[in-house]
């Protein structure tokens, strides 16, 4: 075993332990008091009742459970590819296998418990609350947000088709990009983006069984939180994609001799990867929905109903 | 919003009905504003689906709402007394075109509702 396969094995074990400690940290009331307070604070609606923040808490211990699975078994994926095919490891490994798997496995393991289970109940014989309009996914995550991701991917399409046509006029060497990583990542890319707007259409199309506006506000929190985790997967897939094919630039250069770079691609992820959570944690990214769906929310327990919009 | 309550004595379908002509007159629904799916609806508030089709079925009869295939349901343009009036009129032109009776004949039966009501 050479030193860099080594190296990324012990990554994966890293990862592995992290999770795994993870599964079992989020067990504890504290963590899930943490967890509750945490989200109540970037979503920013009044609790109300011991009812919501009860739902909450278990809501978002599986979700916390589902996303540390998923990233297990991203890791697994990883794992099975170094060991049954090991004339794939590539010094990028790290970022062109390791972390899509890990970023696709935690969001598909998150969302899928999102899109089984229910916030809250409508116990029998109570009153059932329902929004009288549809919604869209432009009510719950910004315009911005929601078009960061195909942009990425048509830049990414377009700087494959650009460094296609440079091969064909000779200025780089067209086999040496094509050996690279870029053709599978894109493809992946595009499935991840095809697979969000799914997900994503399922997740709007999911029942609020609910009794009042708080509950109907909370469950939109949730799902704006479910749709947001999407987005971002299809954003860190899409960069990863241009990331990708910079990369295939790059090696092409390299055959013919003008550069050495096997890090200014892996540089170029980290940025956009950093510009990306940024863009997906602040600026209103988990308070979006309250702006659209809820713009004058006032919630008061004598009048449960008559309150909030939509 | 829509409430439902499963207590109360009207049937769920005329609940949904009532208070969606009360948020149209409210200004809470406004025009080509679009209604959730007969299922999402369904769903939401404990129902068969075949209730709320109901509702917006007679919704539809109304004129409060518009049924565009599978774009979905949308609040009607113009709900106002006159327009659906109008809507009536056009309706009875039709069954009298459809009879093949005369524009006088129409509108001598029209006075003569009119004058017996």
């Amino acid at each position: 075993m050479t030193l860099e396969p080594g190296i990324t094995w012990l990554i994966l074990g890293g990862l592995a332990l992290l999770n795994v400690g993870m599964i079992v940290m989020v067990q504890t009331e504290r963590s899930q008091q943490k967890q509750v307070l945490r989200f109540w604070h970037h979503v920013g609606l009044p609790m109300g009742s011991q009812k919501v923040a009860d739902s909450l808490r278990r809501r978002l211990r599986r979700s916390a459970i589902a996303a540390s699975t998923g990233a297990l078994a991203g890791l697994v994926v990883s794992a099975g590819i170094l060991f049954f095919s090991p004339s794939s490891f590539t010094v990028t490994f790290a970022w062109t296998v390791v972390l899509p798997t890990v970023f696709i496995g935690t969001t598909a393991f998150d969302v899928c418990v999102a899109l089984r289970d229910t916030l809250f109940r409508q116990p029998p014989g109570t009153p059932r609350l329902a929004r009288a309009e549809a919604v869209s996914l432009g009510d719950y995550i910004s315009p911005v947000r929601l078009w960061v991701p195909p942009v990425l991917l048509l830049l990414a399409v377009l700087f494959g088709a650009l460094v296609l046509a440079l091969g064909l006029f000779g200025v780089i060497e067209v086999g040496a990009f094509g050996q690279s990583q870029e053709l599978p990542i894109l493809l992946i890319a595009l499935l991840v983006l095809c697979g969000s707007a799914v997900l994503a259409s399922r997740a709007l199309q999911q029942p609020q069984p609910v009794t009042d506006v708080l509950e109907l506000a909370w469950d939109d929190a949730l799902r704006a939180e479910t749709l947001r985790k999407l987005a971002l997967l299809a954003t860190l897939t899409s960069w990863l994609a241009i990331a990708a094919v910079g990369n295939g630039l790059i090696n092409a250069f390299d055959s013919t001799g003008s550069t050495d770079g096997s890090f200014i691609a892996p540089q170029l992820f980290n940025w956009g990867y950093i510009a990306a959570l940024y863009l997906f944690s602040f600026g209103g990214a988990y308070s979006y929905f309250r702006y659209r769906l809820w713009p004058n929310f006032t919630f008061s327990t004598v009048d449960a109903t008559g309150t909030g919009s939509g | 919003m829509i409430l439902i309550n499963p207590r109360s004595a009207v049937p769920p379908f005329e609940q949904i009905r009532v208070q969606v002509i009360e948020l149209i007159r409210a200004g809470g629904l406004l025009p080509q504003t679009r209604l959730p799916t007969v299922r999402k609806l369904a769903a939401d508030l404990g129902l068969a689906p075949n209730t709320v089709a109901r509702a917006y079925r007679e919704l539809e009869l109304n004129g409060a709402v518009e049924t565009r295939g599978r774009h979905g349901t949308f609040i009607a343009d113009h709900t106002t007394d006159r327009s659906r009036g109008q809507k009536a009129a056009e309706e009875y032109v039709q069954q009298i075109r459809a009879l093949n009776l005369s524009d006088i004949d129409a509108i001598t039966l029209l006075k003569t509702a009119l004058q017996a009501n």
